[in-house]
C-alpha cells in the first residue's frame, strides 16, 4: 500500500529539486572540477586575486596557503595579488618573461620601502597618482596597475598608471635627476647621434631611447627600472655604463683618472664608478656633472683640475700653480694658428709647418668648447680620459710616473716637439737645429720634463723660471741671458760656443742708442719678461733659439753638430748677412752704409775679418765689428788694427793704410793735428744724431764732450753723403767735398764749424805744400 | 506528515554542513628527505634556475636560466662543468627555460630568448639547433622533451601549442591552441613523457593535461584553487618509477603528487604541514627516486630522496 505523501505537488517538486541538488554535492570528489574549465571574470580575477577564491572562506576549509584577505575594493593599497612574489609567479618565463627584473634582485627600483623626502609624488584631483602601501610604502603597484590603464590613444602595455613616454613616469617623481646640464644633471632628451649610434651593447641591456627616432637619451637609456645591472639601477655595470656610450673616454680605464685605482689609493669612495669619482651623473657641480666643489675665480675646466691638482686634493703630489706654469685662458692665435670649425691651420710667412695641425679643443672664457677661436685650457693639452695615444704596444705604464708618452696627453710630449708645435708652429723648427739636443749633444738630450724635446729647456708646468725654463740659469746681466748661458759657458753643454769677452752688450736699453722706437726685435725685462719696444737687448733680442735659418724655417742645414754658422743663420732672428738688416733695425743711422765704399761687396768682398770670414758671410757690418768674440773691445772691431794715433784711427787705418786694402783711400796729406782737442757740443748741447755734430774722442776711443779730433770727427763711415738720405750706388766711385762719408756735407762749411772764417786759410794751411812753406806755424 | 517549506530548507543547510564536515580534514603530507641543494656552477652562483634533468651517466644538468649556461652536477652534488654562454650564436643562449634528454642522453634545451632549441652532447659540446617554427611563425618555447622514436615534443609559449619536430629539428605537427577546453592550452609549460604518453602543465588553466604521443587528448590532472590538489601556479611536472605525478607550483611553493589514476595523495611535507620551495619551477627525478627541484628565487636547485 502506498502511503500518500503529505506535501503539496508544489512542495514535492521543491523538496525534490533540493534533494537532487544535495544529493548531486554529496557524490562530488570534493572538488569543484567546473572551475579549471570555468573562465569566468571572477577565475579571471583571483589568477592574482588569489585571496577572493571562496575557499578561504569556506567552513573547515583546508587551503595549501593562508588567509590573508584584503578590501575587496580598490583602494590603491597593496594586497597580496601585487605582491613581488604574485607577480614573479607568471613574470618568471613560463607565462610572460620579466626574469631579467630578478635575475638582479638587489638591483630592482626599490620596493618596500617608504619614499626619500626628497620625492614628491604628484596628485591628480587631490589623489596620489602613485599609490603607496598601507605602511607608506612602495609596492609594484605603486607604479603598476594590473587592471592596466587607458593612456586614450591606447591601452598601457606594461599596465603603467602613467605613460613612461619618454621617462615621463619616471620624472613625476624624480624631476630633479632631469633639470639640465647646467644644474649638474646628465643631459636628457639630447640625441644620441651626437657622440655616435646607440650603442649595442646597451641594446642588449634593454636600454630605451626617447623621441620619434628613439635616439634621444632618457632615463632608461641608463636606468633599468627592473633587473639593472648594477647598483643605481644602471643597465650596464657602473664600470662600463658612462663609456658605452662615452667611447672616446674608456681610456681612462685602468689610469690614475680611474675612480678604482683612485678608490684603492683612498682618495674616493670605493664604491664609485669608473667615472663617478669626477662626474656626477645627477646634482653635480656645473654642465662636466663634476664630482667636486669648483674653484670659484677659475674658468670651469681649469676648476675642474684644480679640485684634485692643488696642495689639499686628491693629487697633491702634482699640483699646478699658477707660477711658471703654462699659461691658460690665452688665445692661440697669436701664435699663428686660426682654429675655426674644429680645423687648425697655421698662417704667417715664418712658419714651418708640415701637414695639417691636430685641432685640440679650446674654450671660452668660461670652459665651455667652443669652434670658433677659444682660448686654452687644461684639457686643451691634456685629455683626462686618455692616459696616452701611443699604440697599445708603445703605452707606458698608466699608473707610472708619467713622461711624455702618456700623462694624459693628447700628443705626445716627443722628441719631435709634437705637441708643443702643434701650437708653436713658429719654433716647430727647432726640431732641426743643433737646439734639439738630440743633436748637438744626445748625451744630455730627453733628461728633462719628461723626455721631448722641448722639456731640455722648457717645462710646462712648475717651471724654474720664465719661459718655463727647465734648466738652472747661468751667468748673465739678466733672465734672458742666463738661461742662454747655462749652456753657453765654460764647461756647459755648449761650451765651444761662447760670446767671448768682446761681444755685444746685453741688458742694455736700447732707447739709448737705437732711433727706431720700435723695432721688430724683442726686448726683454731684466727678469725676462717679453716685450716689443720696451725693454732690454738681451740674447733673445738678435737670436731666436728655435729656428736656425731666419730666411728659411726649414732648413736642415742647422741639424748638423759639426755645422758652424755665420750672419745668415745662427738662430738669428733676422739675417745678418750677406747685407746689414739685423743690425740696422736697432743701429738705424747706419742703414746708409749699403752699396757704399764701406760696404765690402763693392770695394772688398774677398776680403776677410779677422775670424776670415768675407763679407758674404759676415755681412756687411760684420766685417768691421764682430758681435761676439771681437778681437777688439772697441766697436767690436773684427779687424786687424793699423797704425795711428788714436784709437779711431786705429780702426780706420785697419783698411786705410798703405799695407791695407784700402790704401788707395789716403788723404794726400794728413796732417791736421790731431792733439787739437774739441768740444762735442753746440752752443753747451750734446749734438749726437743732430746735423752738425762733430764728435771726439777719448783716449779708449769713446766718443767724448771732449776729447781729440780724429777721423770720424769729420767722417761718418756708415754714411757716403749726408745730402741725401740713401744708400750708396754700388760703384767704387771717387769722392769730393759732397760725400767722401764727410759729415754735414751739404753744408760747406765743414772746416768753417771750427774754424769759422778762419777755415780757407786752414785748409790751404794743413792739405797745401805751399801755403804752410809760406806761412810756417806748427 | 505534513512538511512546511521551511523544514526542508532546514534539512538542506543541515546536510550542506554536514557536507562541508565530511570534507574538513588537514593537508595530508609525506615528508621527502633532504639530500643537497645545488647552489654553485663551476663558474658562480646559479641565478633563476628553471628546470632540471638527470643524464644518463648519473649527472645532473641544470638550466641556469639567469647566467644563460647549463650548469652541470656530479651525483655528489658538485659542479664538474657548464656549457652555454649569453648570446645568440650556436651554443649560445638565451633566457633558457625547459631542458630535455632524450635516449642517447642528448641534453636538448629550449631556448627561449633565441626562440630555437639547441642539442647538446651529452658532455655539453654544442650538436645542432633548428628554429622553433609552428604553422604561423617563431614561437617562443618553454620546454622540450625527446620520444624514444627520436621526435622532439616543445611546449609554445606564444602560440599555446604543443608542436612536433623530427629528431632533425623538422617540423611535423602541433596541437592545442589558446583555451581552456579539453586539449586546448592556456600557457603550456613544461612537459614530461613516459611510458607513451606526454604530461604538459597547463599553466593558466592550472591543470596537467596529457596526451597520447599522436596527440589525442586523454585526460587531466589537477583544478583551480589552493586546497589539496588544487593548483594555482603549476610549473612543473615529473612522475617517479611507481607513475606518481609530482607538480610543483611557484606561487603556493610546494609540491604536491598525485597517483597512478591521478588522484592528489598528499603535498609533500610533514606532519600536515606542506614543505616549502621557493618559487619552485622544474622538477626531474631520477632512477633512484631522487628528487630535483628548481627553486627559482633561492637560486638553487633542491635534492630530495622521495618517500
Amino acid at each position: 500500500m502506498m502511503t500518500k505523501c503529505a506535501l503539496s505537488p508544489t512542495h514535492r517538486y521543491n523538496l525534490a529539486a533540493l534533494l537532487l541538488i544535495f544529493g548531486i554535492m554529496m557524490f562530488l570528489p570534493g572538488k569543484n572540477v567546473w572551475a579549471a574549465r570555468d573562465i569566468s571574470p571572477k577565475r579571471e580575477c583571483s589568477i592574482c586575486h588569489v585571496m577572493w577564491l571562496t575557499t578561504f572562506t569556506r567552513k573547515n576549509a583546508v587551503t595549501l596557503i593562508p588567509y590573508d584577505p584584503k578590501p575587496v575594493v580598490d583602494t590603491g593599497k597593496q594586497d597580496v595579488s601585487s605582491t613581488e612574489r604574485m607577480c614573479f609567479s607568471c613574470h618568471d618565463g613560463f607565462v610572460l618573461d620579466s626574469r631579467f627584473a630578478w635575475a638582479n634582485r638587489e638591483h630592482f627600483h626599490p620596493v618596500g620601502v617608504k619614499p626619500s623626502a626628497k620625492i614628491e609624488i604628484p596628485t591628480l584631483e587631490g589623489k596620489t597618482v602613485f599609490p603607496l602601501n598601507d605602511e607608506g610604502k612602495i609596492y609594484c603597484g605603486t607604479c603598476h596597475s594590473a587592471h592596466g590603464i587607458d593612456w586614450e590613444e591606447t591601452f598601457s602595455p606594461l599596465f603603467l598608471r602613467v605613460k613612461n613616454e619618454n621617462s615621463s613616469l619616471c620624472l613625476a617623481c624624480h624631476v630633479d635627476r632631469a633639470t639640465g646640464i647646467e644644474e649638474g644633471n646628465h643631459p636628457m632628451f639630447k640625441n644620441i647621434e651626437n657622440i655616435g649610434k646607440v650603442p649595442a651593447r646597451l641594446q642588449e641591456a634593454g636600454s630605451k631611447f626617447g623621441g620619434r627616432k628613439q635616439n634621444k637619451v632618457i632615463c632608461q637609456s641608463c636606468h633599468r627600472v627592473h633587473g639593472a645591472a648594477d647598483k643605481k639601477l644602471l643597465a650596464v655595470n657602473k664600470h662600463d655604463l658612462c663609456i658605452t656610450c662615452h667611447a672616446n673616454k674608456k681610456g681612462v680605464d685602468g689610469t690614475k683618472h680611474d675612480a678604482a685605482i683612485m678608490a684603492k689609493k683612498g682618495l674616493i669612495d670605493p664604491d664609485s664608478g669608473l667615472c663617478t669619482a669626477c662626474h656626477k651623473p645627477h646634482t653635480g657641480n656645473g654642465p662636466r656633472m663634476w664630482a667636486f666643489k669648483l674653484k670659484q675665480g677659475e674658468n670651469r675646466i681649469t676648476a675642474m683640475c684644480l679640485s684634485c691638482h692643488n696642495p689639499k686634493g686628491a693629487a697633491k703630489k702634482k699640483v699646478i700653480s699658477k707660477k711658471h706654469t703654462h699659461p691658460i685662458g690665452v688665445s692661440i692665435e697669436n701664435l699663428g694658428i686660426s682654429a675655426t670649425r674644429g680645423q687648425w691651420k697655421a698662417f704667417g710667412e715664418n712658419v714651418y709647418v708640415k701637414g695639417s695641425l691636430t685641432p685640440l679643443p679650446l674654450y671660452d672664457k668660461y670652459g665651455n668648447p667652443v669652434s670658433k677661436g677659444g682660448q686654452i685650457a687644461c684639457t686643451t693639452c691634456h685629455d683626462p680620459h686618455n692616459w696616452s695615444t701611443l699604440p697599445a704596444k708603445q703605452r707606458p705604464d698608466p699608473l707610472a710616473e708619467g713622461d711624455g708618452r702618456g700623462s694624459f696627453l693628447r700628443i705626445p710630449f716627443d722628441r719631435k716637439a709634437s705637441i708643443c708645435t702643434n701650437c708653436h708652429v713658429d719654433k716647430a723648427m727647432v726640431v732641426l737645429s743643433k737646439h734639439n739636443l738630440q743633436i748637438s749633444s744626445p748625451e744630455n738630450a730627453g733628461k728633462n720634463s719628461g723626455g721631448g724635446l722641448c722639456g731640455d729647456c722648457h717645462k710646462p708646468h712648475e717651471g724654474a723660471g720664465p719661459n718655463l725654463w727647465a734648466r738652472d740659469l747661468g751667468p748673465g746681466n739678466d733672465t734672458i741671458e742666463k738661461m742662454c748661458r747655462d749652456c753657453h759657458r765654460e764647461g756647459g753643454i755648449a761650451g765651444n760656443k761662447l760670446t767671448g769677452e768682446n761681444s755685444h752688450p746685453v741688458g742694455v736699453d736700447i732707447g739709448r742708442l737705437v732711433y727706431n722706437p720700435k723695432p721688430e726685435l724683442p726686448l726683454f725685462s731684466k727678469t725676462g719678461k717679453l716685450g716689443y719696444g720696451k725693454g732690454r737687448v738681451s740674447c733673445g733680442t738678435c737670436h731666436n733659439p728655435h729656428q736656425w735659418d731666419p730666411r728659411d724655417p726649414g732648413s736642415i742645414e742647422g741639424g748638423f753638430p759639426d755645422v758652424e754658422g755665420n750672419g745668415q743663420n745662427s738662430f738669428l732672428r733676422i739675417p745678418a748677412a750677406p747685407g746689414e738688416e739685423l743690425c740696422v733695425e736697432c743701429h738705424t743711422e747706419k742703414r746708409f752704409i749699403r752699396k757704399t765704399d764701406h760696404d765690402l761687396h763693392v770695394t772688398g768682398p774677398n776680403q776677410p775679418n779677422a775670424a776670415g770670414d768675407t763679407v758674404d758671410k759676415t755681412g756687411i757690418c760684420g766685417q768691421c765689428h764682430m758681435v761676439h768674440n771681437a778681437p777688439s773691445r772697441l766697436r767690436l772691431w773684427a779687424r786687424k788694427l793699423g797704425p795711428g794715433k788714436n784709437p779711431m784711427e786705429q780702426l780706420c787705418r785697419s783698411c786705410h793704410n798703405k799695407d791695407r786694402f784700402a790704401g788707395n783711400k789716403l788723404p794726400t796729406r794728413i796732417t791736421h793735428p790731431v792733439e787739437i782737442r774739441g768740444i762735442s757740443m753746440r752752443g753747451g748741447q750734446p749734438t749726437k744724431g743732430k746735423k752738425g755734430h762733430r764728435p771726439v774722442f777719448d783716449d779708449q776711443g769713446k766718443e767724448a764732450r771732449s776729447g781729440v779730433i780724429t777721423c770720424p770727427t769729420c767722417h761718418n763711415p756708415h754714411k757716403w753723403t749726408d745730402i741725401k738720405q740713401r744708400p750708396g750706388t754700388g760703384k767704387n766711385v771717387e769722392g769730393d767735398v759732397r760725400n767722401s762719408f764727410l759729415r754735414d756735407a751739404r753744408n760747406v762749411d765743414l772746416c768753417a764749424n771750427c774754424h769759422g772764417m778762419d777755415a780757407i786759410f786752414r785748409f790751404k794751411y794743413f792739405h797745401a805744400e805751399a801755403s804752410r812753406r809760406k806761412h810756417r806755424l806748427y | 506528515m505534513r512538511l512546511s517549506f521551511a523544514k526542508p530548507l532546514l534539512l538542506l543547510v543541515a546536510l550542506l554542513l554536514l557536507s562541508a564536515v565530511s570534507h574538513a580534514a588537514t593537508i595530508p603530507t609525506k615528508a621527502p628527505r633532504h639530500l643537497l641543494d645545488l647552489k654553485n656552477s663551476s663558474l658562480g652562483a646559479l641565478l633563476l634556475p628553471t628546470d632540471v634533468a638527470p643524464g644518463k651517466s648519473g649527472q645532473v644538468y641544470v638550466v641556469d636560466s639567469g647566467n644563460s649556461r647549463i650548469a652541470v652536477f656530479n651525483r655528489n652534488g658538485n659542479a664538474t662543468t657548464t656549457f652555454g654562454a649569453p648570446g645568440s650564436g650556436r651554443g649560445e643562449l638565451r633566457d633558457p627555460i625547459g631542458i630535455g634528454i632524450d635516449q642517447n642522453g642528448r641534453v636538448y634545451i629550449a631556448d627561449a630568448g633565441n626562440k630555437r632549441i639547441q642539442v647538446f652532447s651529452a658532455d655539453g659540446k654544442f650538436r645542432f639547433g633548428f628554429p622553433v617554427k609552428g604553422e604561423t611563425g617563431l614561437v617562443k618555447p618553454i620546454d622540450v622533451a625527446v620520444a624514444k622514436n627520436g621526435n622532439i615534443y616543445v611546449t609554445g609559449n606564444t602560440n599555446h601549442m604543443l608542436m612536433v619536430f623530427n629528431k632533425s629539428g623538422k617540423f611535423l605537427k602541433q596541437w592545442g591552441g589558446e583555451g581552456t577546453s579539453e586539449g586546448q592550452f592556456r600557457y603550456p609549460g613544461t612537459l614530461v613523457i613516459q611510458n607513451g604518453l606526454i604530461y604538459i602543465v597547463d599553466v593558466l588553466n592550472t591543470r596537467v593535461q596529457v596526451f597520447t604521443l599522436s596527440g589525442k587528448y586523454r585526460f587531466d590532472v589537477g583544478e583551480w584553487g589552493v586546497g589539496p590538489g588544487q593548483m594555482f601556479r603549476p610549473k612543473g611536472i615529473a612522475l617517479d618509477k611507481q607513475g606518481r605525478a609530482y607538480v610543483t607550483d611557484s606561487y603556493m611553493d610546494l609540491v604536491q603528487v598525485f597517483n597512478k589514476s591521478y588522484q592528489f595523495v598528499y603535498v609533500l611535507g610533514n606532519a600536515g604541514k606542506p614543505q616549502k620551495f621557493t618559487a619552485p619551477a622544474g622538477l626531474a627525478i631520477d632512477a633512484s627516486n631522487r628528487m630535483y627541484v628548481t627553486e627559482m628565487l633561492s637560486h638553487k636547485v633542491s635534492v630530495y630522496s622521495l618517500p
